[in-house]
């Protein structure tokens, strides 16, 4: 008998290659094909954002007032704004903003959200109930109020946008953690880790999170969404990024002009698109990816 | 219920820790100790409580009005912004739910589901951007913004006409959640036992569904109303600002700008209460619509 037929029986637990090898995630995903059309529009603007150099001729901050307000023709696909900067290219840099921003954000909530919830599940009691009050709190409060006051009060840089949003949007995360430790802590495993005298830290991490994993990834992936559209709102209404760096929110702030809105249309719609067109794939791959990966469908 | 107005205030009041910019020290000193912005900070928590809950939530530091005034000014406003584009959505969201649910796979079902998705992942200035660009612009049906025009013959229809841009706008967002919770909420309930049983007892298709499917489907969709309204305020304040309706959402953001905290606390406070009266209404519309529920 060779040593890796050897290997293959004595060391790893069958389930776990099963569920490695099973022919399903990328099938029932690729089976999903807005969810597919998405990646590629998300993998599309990831590229031309993080290599806008190599896309795009234009400096998107060098002005030239000779090239100011002119509409799009084949130089410019979408024209230039007030100071003769390519509009295209301004919307490449403005989504690596937006996008940093609102991974960072959700990088935040959702570990945030991942250790409060395992805490409350797995504690219960009176630190469950405490936990789950200031969350039902924090869901009661229109939160972009407090947004609002906060970015004012501690200034609008894209640090405080993603500390702030980040700090504000783990609820919903929480409350999933929370639900899915309830539900593992039933199982059988778990009374059999405990028997054998698992230490507390490797219960969690090694049996109660990796559990939790699916509902994680997919509601952090919907939370990318939420986190660009908070910012970019908060960018629009000029207190989110400032200028001249370019994000897909304060690119639409220059329409708050009539003169803009009316006369140079080109400068806001290619920015709202662009929000709009990429919150909708990651809403629809957060979708793809709920059904592709959920065991129990 | 009285945690959510406890604690509204409060996390203003840490806000109000970090220091104001503008004018020299001294000036800066006086003024605060003027204020009473220098006695420490939970005496001022519950003198600012104590006084609230008379009624008096004290002056803004900008315009010099009692902030009280200033709300009730522009409350109204607000309530009928929100007040309209909820009943907006409340009827488009659950028609256009009720219809996808039946013709399940039916290419209305998928416009609806797509059309949800899309008002759902549409940031809401830029939608107002488009509406005003598309039906104030270029067809000229609407008003620009504000929420009336100084000589209007007949206010009321003036109002309205000024109103309807931005109310659709705010509602869409919502009427699309409400959509996907109804649908799934109707499909879930056709499954049931007493749909067959109803069907069985050779009752109309539309009474099975009016009279036994909706009623129960319903009720999952009045909690996501009372759970998305601080969503709908939210929305509020974008869309008063790209609007200029003059209601609490662009008092938020100006008072937020000049950092006028008297009339920052008294908002977030009024827009708490705003909420925990409306998901004591939704228990009330729970206890209406499901007789097993009880008021306790």
């Amino acid at each position: 008998m060779s040593s890796a037929a050897l290997a293959s029986i004595g060391g790893q637990p069958h389930a776990l290659e099963e569920i490695k090898t099973r022919p399903g995630f990328w099938k029932r995903f690729v089976r999903h094909r807005v969810a597919v059309i998405s990646l590629v529009f998300l993998v599309f603007m990831g590229l031309a954002a993080l290599l806008t150099p190599l896309v795009s001729p234009y400096d998107p901050y060098a002005m030239s007032l000779v090239d100011a307000n002119k509409p799009p023709s084949l130089e410019h696909p979408l024209g230039t704004d007030k100071l003769g900067r390519d509009t295209l290219t301004r919307v490449f840099v403005g989504g690596r903003v937006s996008i940093l921003v609102a991974l960072a954000a959700v990088a935040i909530s959702s570990s945030l959200g991942t250790v409060l919830g395992l805490i409350a599940g797995f504690r219960g009691g009176w630190v469950d109930s405490i936990i789950m009050r200031v969350t039902d709190v924090f869901m009661a409060i229109p939160l972009f109020v407090l947004l609002i006051v906060l970015v004012s009060m501690l200034g609008s840089s894209a640090r405080n946008v993603v500390l702030i949003i980040g700090f504000l949007s783990w609820m919903g995360v929480a409350r999933l953690v929370r639900g899915q430790v309830l539900s593992v802590m039933n199982q059988p495993f778990i009374e059999a880790a405990e028997s054998t005298g698992v230490p507390v830290g490797r219960m969690l991490t090694r049996h109660v999170l990796p559990n939790s994993f699916i509902p994680i990834v997919v509601a952090s992936t919907l939370g990318v969404a939420n986190a660009m559209l908070q910012e970019a709102a908060l960018s629009f209404l000029g207190l989110g990024i400032q200028p001249p760096t370019p994000s897909w929110g304060n690119m639409l702030n220059a329409a708050q002009s009539l003169q803009v809105l009316v006369n140079e249309p080109w400068v806001w719609i290619g920015p709202g698109l662009a929000i709009a067109l990429t919150v909708l794939s990651i809403n629809f791959l957060g979708d793809g990816l709920r059904d592709a990966l959920d065991p129990y469908v | 219920m009285f945690i959510f107005v406890e604690m509204a205030p409060g996390d203003a009041v840490d806000a109000l820790m970090p220091p104001e910019s503008l004018s020299t020290p001294e000036a800066k000193e006086a003024m605060r100790e003027r204020l009473g912005l220098n006695d420490p900070a939970p005496l001022r928590y519950v003198q600012w409580l104590g006084r609230a809950v008379q009624g008096d939530m004290g002056y803004s530091l900008t315009s010099r009005r009692p902030v009280t005034d200033i709300i009730m000014a522009r409350l109204p406003k607000t309530l009928l912004l929100v007040g309209t584009a909820m009943v907006f959505s409340v009827i488009v969201g659950i028609v256009t739910g009720i219809i996808s649910a039946i013709k399940q796979y039916s290419v209305i079902d998928y416009l609806a589901t797509f059309f949800s998705f899309f008002w759902l992942s549409i940031p809401g200035f830029f939608l107002s951007l488009l509406m005003i660009y598309i039906f104030a612009v270029k067809l000229n049906w609407f008003p620009v913004f504000g929420a009336s025009s100084p000589n209007a013959e007949h206010p009321v229809l003036d109002r309205i006409h000024h109103l309807i841009l931005p109310a659709a706008v705010l509602g869409l967002e919502l009427a699309a959640a409400l959509t996907r919770y109804t649908r799934a909420s109707l499909i879930e309930v056709m499954r049931a036992d007493y749909m067959r049983t109803a069907r069985a007892k050779g009752l109309r298709e539309w009474i099975v569904i009016s009279s036994h499917g909706l009623k129960n489907a319903l009720i999952p969709v009045i909690t996501v109303i009372a759970f998305r309204l601080p969503y709908l305020i939210s929305g509020a304040i974008v869309i008063e600002t790209v609007f200029q309706w003059p209601g609490l959402g662009l008092l938020t953001l100006n008072a937020a700008n000049q950092k006028d905290y008297p009339v920052i606390l008294a908002l977030t406070m009024a827009v708490t209460i705003l909420v925990v009266v409306s998901s004591f209404l939704a228990d009330v519309a729970y206890s209406v619509i499901d007789p097993r529920i009880r008021l306790g």
